[in-house]
This record gives C-alpha cells, sequence and structure tokens, in this order.
C-alpha cells in the first residue's frame, strides 16, 4: 500500500536530516580545534544526499519507471522514492597553519593546524536540516492519521 | 413493501452506477479509485518533501487523468461516469515541454482496464529558478500539496464510507 511508503520514504527523509545535524554537530564541535601535524587536522563532515529508490518501489513504480528513465540523466528513477546518504565526504581543504609559538601542539617554527569549520555555514545548515527534520516528521504524522483513517473504513 | 424500497432503492444505485450488475465495483464507483490516487500522491509528495534538500532532485507530481482540466466536470466524476479524455493520440495534453506525454486508454469507468493508467505524472514546472543544486522543490508548496491532499483524502474516504454504509442498508433492509 501506498501510505506506509510514504512513512518509509518520511523515513528516510528523517534520517537523512539527523545525519546532517550528526554532521553539523560535529563540525561545530570541531570549530577551531588545533592539531600538531596537517594530516590530523579536523576534517570538516558533509553528507552527501542522494534521491533513493530503496524499498519505497511498487508496483506503481514500475508502471513509471519507463517513462521517467529517459528523463533521469542516472535512468532508474522511480516516481517516488526516499532520500539516501551514500557517503559523508571529508575534506580539510581551508584549514590554516596558525602561528602560536606557546603552544603546546605548535611544531619547532611555532605553527598549528586549525581546523577550517565555517561556522556560518554550519549554523545556516543547521537550521535549514531542523526545518526540513519538521517537514519530514509533518508527512509522517499526516500519514499516519490517513492510515488510522482508513483502517475504519466501512464502520 | 420492504422489498419494494429495496428494489427502488437498488435501481436507484443502478441509475448511479449506470450498471445493471451488483459488484463492488460498481457499488463503490469512483471513490476506491480515487482514495487509491490519493495515497499515491500522498507518497510521491513525501518523495518531494524528502527531497528537498537533494541536489539534482526535481520536483514531481501526480495528476488524476480524468481530473484533469479537459476531464469529465465532479458530478459525472462523483457518479462513476468516467469519461477518460478522448485522446486518439492516447497522449495528455502537454502545455509545459517540461511535462511528460504519457499514453492512456481510452474509455470509460466501465471498461478501463487499469485504474494506474489513468495517472499521470509529471515533474512539476517551477516558479522560481532552481538553484545551484539543481533542485526543484519548493517546500512550501510542496507541504500545502501535502495538506490538501489529505484533506481530499479525508473527502474521499468519507464518501466511499457512505457508499458502504448505503449497501449496508440495502442489504440488511432497515
Amino acid at each position: 500500500m501506498s501510505l506506509t511508503a510514504a512513512f518509509d520514504i518520511a523515513g528516510t527523509g528523517l534520517q537523512a536530516q539527523s545525519a546532517r545535524l550528526n554532521a553539523v554537530a560535529s563540525n561545530l564541535a570541531n570549530a577551531g580545534t588545533v592539531a600538531a601535524e596537517a594530516s590530523d587536522v579536523y576534517q570538516t563532515r558533509y553528507p552527501i544526499f542522494r534521491a533513493s529508490v530503496g524499498n519505497a518501489l511498487d508496483n506503481f513504480d514500475n508502471l513509471f519507471q519507463a517513462q521517467f528513465a529517459e528523463f533521469s540523466p542516472g535512468g532508474q528513477l522511480p516516481v517516488a522514492g526516499g532520500v539516501e546518504v551514500p557517503e559523508i565526504l571529508t575534506t580539510d581543504a581551508m584549514s590554516q597553519r596558525r602561528f602560536s609559538p606557546s603552544h603546546p601542539l605548535a611544531d619547532e617554527q611555532g605553527y598549528v593546524h586549525v581546523s577550517a569549520v565555517n561556522v556560518v555555514e554550519q549554523m545556516a545548515d543547521m537550521i535549514s536540516a531542523s526545518r526540513s527534520f519538521e517537514m519530514n516528521a509533518q508527512v509522517a504524522n499526516t500519514s499516519k492519521s490517513m492510515m488510522q483513517r482508513l483502517v475504519t473504513l466501512g464502520r | 413493501m420492504k422489498l419494494n424500497v429495496i428494489v427502488s432503492f437498488w435501481h436507484m444505485q443502478c441509475n448511479i452506477c449506470g450498471m445493471t450488475a451488483i459488484n463492488f465495483d460498481n457499488a463503490l464507483g469512483i471513490h476506491d479509485d480515487y482514495l487509491e490516487f490519493r495515497t499515491a500522491r500522498a507518497k510521491v509528495l513525501a518523495s518531494n518533501i524528502a527531497n528537498a534538500d537533494t541536489p539534482g532532485y526535481r520536483a514531481r507530481d501526480l495528476t488524476f487523468a480524468s481530473g484533469s482540466s479537459q476531464a469529465a466536470p465532479f458530478s459525472e466524476v462523483l457518479h462513476g461516469q468516467l469519461t477518460l479524455v478522448d485522446s486518439d493520440a492516447g497522449s495528455l495534453e502537454t502545455f509545459n515541454e517540461r511535462h511528460i506525454p504519457i499514453r492512456f486508454p481510452v474509455g470509460n469507468a466501465g471498461d478501463a482496464s487499469s485504474f494506474d493508467q489513468r495517472f499521470v505524472a509529471t515533474y512539476r514546472s517551477e516558479f522560481q529558478p532552481e538553484g545551484l543544486d539543481g533542485n526543484t522543490v519548493d517546500i512550501h508548496e510542496e507541504s500545502a500539496a501535502f495538506a490538501r491532499n489529505a484533506l481530499d483524502f479525508g473527502v474521499s474516504f468519507r464518501l466511499l464510507n457512505s457508499r458502504f454504509s448505503g449497501l449496508n442498508k440495502a442489504i440488511t433492509g432497515e
């Protein structure tokens, strides 16, 4: 039945948004952390979202899969599907060397490596994730009441 | 007397459905199909909302071929006398290059083989130019559409329920 699929889809949305929120929390917690080596510096996490087929597929999708295949470059994209986080990219690009000779982790020249977390970007991301989470929760809630209603059919 | 009432009631049903045989399909009219359509659409809209932040995702929607602008007035839909858009070309009119023409069988509710074939899936035409990531989901539009769809679901549910209670009355003769 389609409504259970709507549930699943909203669930994938909740999952993806909380993964994003997790990444934001991790990034913010590590904003400004320092390391002795450039290789040890904190890597900013970026979760990647992708529309997924998942188990939300049913006959209904199969019907339209062919129609949509030519329009989606990757092909095989169903009409309805959830979202997934296939990978979390990390980058230490923009990390800085900061001159701080008194720091215990400073190298011979007196430099430490500071993580390159953009706090403003992360805060914006957090708000966006929180809004999207709310939306998906709302969808799950509405789907729930629709289903509850459906089981009373004929009474 | 009671029998008369039942028979006349049944005749009324027959007039509504335009059928003579007794089966669920005729008795329930379009409402079960409509309910199914609403659940299917809920799924598509949920998918749009879940993918509101997915790069490259294009918002999509379902329309009911018979419920589209060219289709029968709602009164006919209500009485289960659907006239599908008559097109020898067999595809729905598209008025935007992004629309996906979908072919469907031509006929009426009596002989349309599958309800599934009356769905029309389209990409949503955007109000705002897509962002850098190519995502075309407008979260406000989607949430409004989802809420509306849930309301429509309630309407279809009610109508279907009243069909059932009508049948029940006819069976029990009360």
